[in-house]
């Protein structure tokens, strides 16, 4: 038998994720496939709830990627169900979109183990037997956790999981103090490859940055401008509003930075207004962010609620300098001198440490060393993926 | 400020108004009692509106046939002119217009638009040709102001001849001293302290977490401000959203959330100072009515606040969008000095109690819906 394949004794694992978007959650879950043995993964059967952008990635990394419901529209069920609710029979309602789901399952082989790789995706528990082992890899924090599985849900929820995995520190603590077992609680933190041998100097990269990268608004001059960058999905919880104070405050201080947000433009309700200035480079999303990433003077995290943002870790990946506000696992991964962290979310402080970054190059290359050095012995995927699928399929055996 | 208008209305004796409310709400008794109200919420052209959208979140778009729709109409008087008060009732105010016309002449059609970009992309029909159809279909446009009117005519292409500006007005706020003693107990007890205030939906366009952000910026200015943002329904997403974020800011002590009243003037004239943090608005009532009442006001850029500080000489009060620590050297300016701050009050007091009170304003608006 070829290393290829899948034994009997290999269980079969259900996946189930929010969406295939190209952040943070779905983007680990392709890195930890990626570094797991192409055997395993023969039997890993993945659940999207909605579909994105990096579809077609998962399903050369797994056995099947069935996604439940269409991104630009509603379905027939969902609607169906919308309606039930609406109209106060939200039971019912339950039934007839999972019936759905389950009817979209029901040729997959049958899993002996659910992972719900962040909690968006806990409704796909709904679409299995209530006697399936379940692990729950937990990616939030408190306004994201409540917004994905209801508050008075939570510790039925955290019991129903026979595992807790948690990407930092504080999600671990969270965990807790919503019901969930101590003795349940593993830390898989986020994780980054490594390159071979130092091939993320920035000066090798700045060759292969493509100018189509930044299409909207100004074009980044790398090697005249220092630039002040972040990234991520624009909102309240990325705290991307506290760009404009940081780029108005530089521009007060004659500052010639500029800065930029690579994810796209705030829309609906964050929406930057219309016709008014607005300094801030909103920079669309892209397969690979660091090719331009990689030429920030400053990285910074302005977020109100992260558990342990990706990003991060590839900012020091990339040896960058990161300022961020306190929030999640960032005070513990920037600690020690590896990056500037607030004591609070206070935006005068963060407006100050990105200036003091900006002034110095050597504490810029000092704290992006450290980080870099942390983050190679701390968060190598090759480390963490065996853990991580070791644990879901412990899960399944017991 | 509809019910402002219609009480004006009432006040001069100008009879034939009728109301159409798309939805019942907390002033509906008070708008009972200035003119005849009909309440849409029940009736078949709501129900239409529902199956509109239902049908297009299931990517089928379909359009209502008009007929039907203004089977729900029915209770309501024809009338010469129909006025929609906002692009929201825009719809609704049409089928009302062309219903007329079946049999007669159609309506004039006007619209008073208190929104900008943000809000009127929300609001308006998303697709290009049914939206150009109905902003076509009103004859005269009220902007509510000089920025309102930008949009309307730099953006939604509407001629600049069928676009009146017609800002904003209040009725002078007489909170009784007892009410307002009561709003300062509820904003910082017996304490000693300077209440900076902020009222507003509890939404992203009014800037709620940037209001927090300001605040913690002023954590250590001497006179301990307390920030009071009055606006919002405790629990909402938005409401939990700044909960977490004061607790994370260490400002349990600074900042206070109260939920929505009607008597939001009291808290105006209980309060040292009043900021506007929103990203659009087209006019917040609420700088009007600190104006009337004397308050200094601090805002970021955005609609007819930049006429308001302007017009009294105050423009360095008004900052770029999103400049909290600019709006944080502002709002520490005048809590470092109170004499300025009277004064800045003063000047507003005099310029929107002589300016825009509904007698000076309603009058124009009335000409305008008239044509």
């Amino acid at each position: 038998m070829s290393a290829s394949e899948s034994t009997a004794q290999d269980p079969v694992i259900w996946i189930a994720v929010h969406d295939l978007s190209r952040t943070g959650v779905p983007v680990l879950l392709a890195r930890l496939l990626q570094a797991s043995p192409a055997r395993q993964r023969e039997v890993v059967h993945l659940v999207a709830m909605y579909g994105g952008p990096l579809l077609r990635e998962l399903q050369s990394l797994c056995a099947s990627v069935t996604v439940l419901e269409p991104s630009d529209r509603r379905s027939a069920s969902s609607a169906a169900s919308l309606g039930l609710i609406t109209l106060g029979m939200g039971r019912a309602g339950e039934v007839v979109r999972h019936s759905a789901w389950r009817a979209k399952l029901a040729r997959r082989p049958k899993p002996d183990v659910l992972l719900v790789h962040g909690a968006g995706a806990w409704p796909v528990t709904q679409a299995v037997s209530s006697k399936l082992p379940v692990v729950l890899h937990l990616h939030e924090l408190e306004t994201a956790l409540d917004r994905c599985i209801p508050r008075p849900e939570q510790a039925a929820a955290f019991q129903r999981a026979q595992q807790v995995m948690v990407v930092s520190a504080p999600v671990a603590e969270l965990a807790r103090n919503r019901g969930a077992n101590a003795a349940k609680i593993l830390l898989v933190p986020g994780c980054v490859r490594l390159p071979a041998a130092d091939e993320a100097e920035t000066s090798e990269l700045e060759s292969n940055l493509p100018e189509s990268n930044v299409t909207e608004s100004s074009a980044p001059e790398t090697d005249s401008v220092q630039w002040v960058l972040g990234a991520g999905t624009p909102g309240w919880r990325k705290g991307t509003d506290r760009l404009a104070a940081v780029a108005h405050a530089l521009q007060r201080v004659s500052s010639p930075a500029q800065v930029g947000w690579v994810g796209g433009r705030p829309t609906g309700a964050d929406a930057t207004a219309v016709g008014r200035t607005d300094l801030v480079n909103w920079i669309p999303e892209s397969a690979d962010p660091w090719k331009l990433l990689s030429h920030a003077a400053v990285f910074v995290l302005p977020s109100r609620e992260d558990p342990l943002p990706l990003v991060a870790l590839e900012a020091g990946v990339y040896r960058r300098a990161v300022v961020a506000m306190p929030t999640g696992g960032l005070p513990d991964l920037l600690a020690d001198g590896r990056g500037l962290v607030g004591s609070h979310q206070d935006v005068r402080w963060f407006v100050a440490a990105v200036e003091q970054v900006l002034a110095s190059r050597a504490l810029a290359e000092d704290l992006g060393q450290r980080l870099h050095e942390f983050v190679r012995t701390h968060h190598d995927v090759d480390v963490i993926a065996p853990r991580w699928l070791q644990a879901v399929s412990d899960t399944a055996g017991r | 400020m509809l019910y402002s208008f219609l009480r004006w209305l009432q006040s001069e004796g100008i009879q034939g108004v009728e109301l159409a409310l798309l939805a019942a709400g907390p002033l509906l008794s008070e708008y009972q009692k200035v003119a005849p109200t009909h309440v849409l919420t029940s009736r078949l052209v709501r129900s239409s509106e529902q199956l509109g959208a239902v049908m297009n979140s299931l990517g089928h778009p379909i359009a209502v046939p008009s007929a039907i729709q203004g089977i729900g109409l029915r209770g309501i008087a024809r009338s010469e002119i129909v006025m929609a008060n906002t692009f929201a009732s825009l719809s609704t105010a049409r089928l009302l217009a062309t219903r007329s016309g079946q049999t007669s002449k159609p309506s004039e059609l006007v619209c008073h638009v208190h929104e900008l970009d943000g809000v009127a992309e929300r609001v308006l029909p998303a697709s290009p040709p049914i939206r150009e159809r109905l902003l076509n279909s009103v004859d005269r446009f009220a902007a509510a102001s000089e920025a309102v009117a930008e949009m309307l005519v730099d953006r939604l292409g509407i001629s600049s001849g069928r676009v009146t500006v017609i800002e904003e007005f209040i009725e002078a706020p007489r909170p009784s001293s007892r009410a307002v003693s009561m709003a300062r107990q509820r904003m910082v007890g017996d304490a000693n302290r300077l209440v900076i205030l902020n009222v507003g939906a509890m939404n992203h366009r009014k800037g709620p977490e940037r209001f927090v952000d300001l605040m913690s910026t002023l954590v250590a200015h001497p006179s301990l401000p307390v920030g009071v943002w009055l606006g919002g329904e405790r629990g909402s997403s938005v409401w939990l959203e700044m909960e977490h974020s004061i607790a994370a800011s260490g400002l349990k002590d600074c900042v206070v959330l109260l939920e929505s009243r009607e008597d939001s003037a009291s808290y105006i004239a209980a309060a040292d100072l009043l900021v506007s943090t929103a990203i659009e608005d087209p006019y917040p009532l609420s700088v009007l009515e600190a104006g009337a009442a004397g308050k200094a006001v601090v805002s970021f850029e955005s609609g007819g606040v930049i006429d308001m500080l302007r017009a009294v000489g105050q423009a360095e009060l008004l900052l770029p969008i999103g400049d909290t620590l600019g709006m944080s050297a502002a709002v520490a300016s005048l809590l470092d000095n109170p004499r300025n701050r009277e004064l800045i009050g003063a000047q507003l007091a005099e310029w929107v109690n002589s300016t825009h009170l509904v007698e000076h304003i309603a009058p124009a608006l009335w000409q305008v819906v008239k044509g």
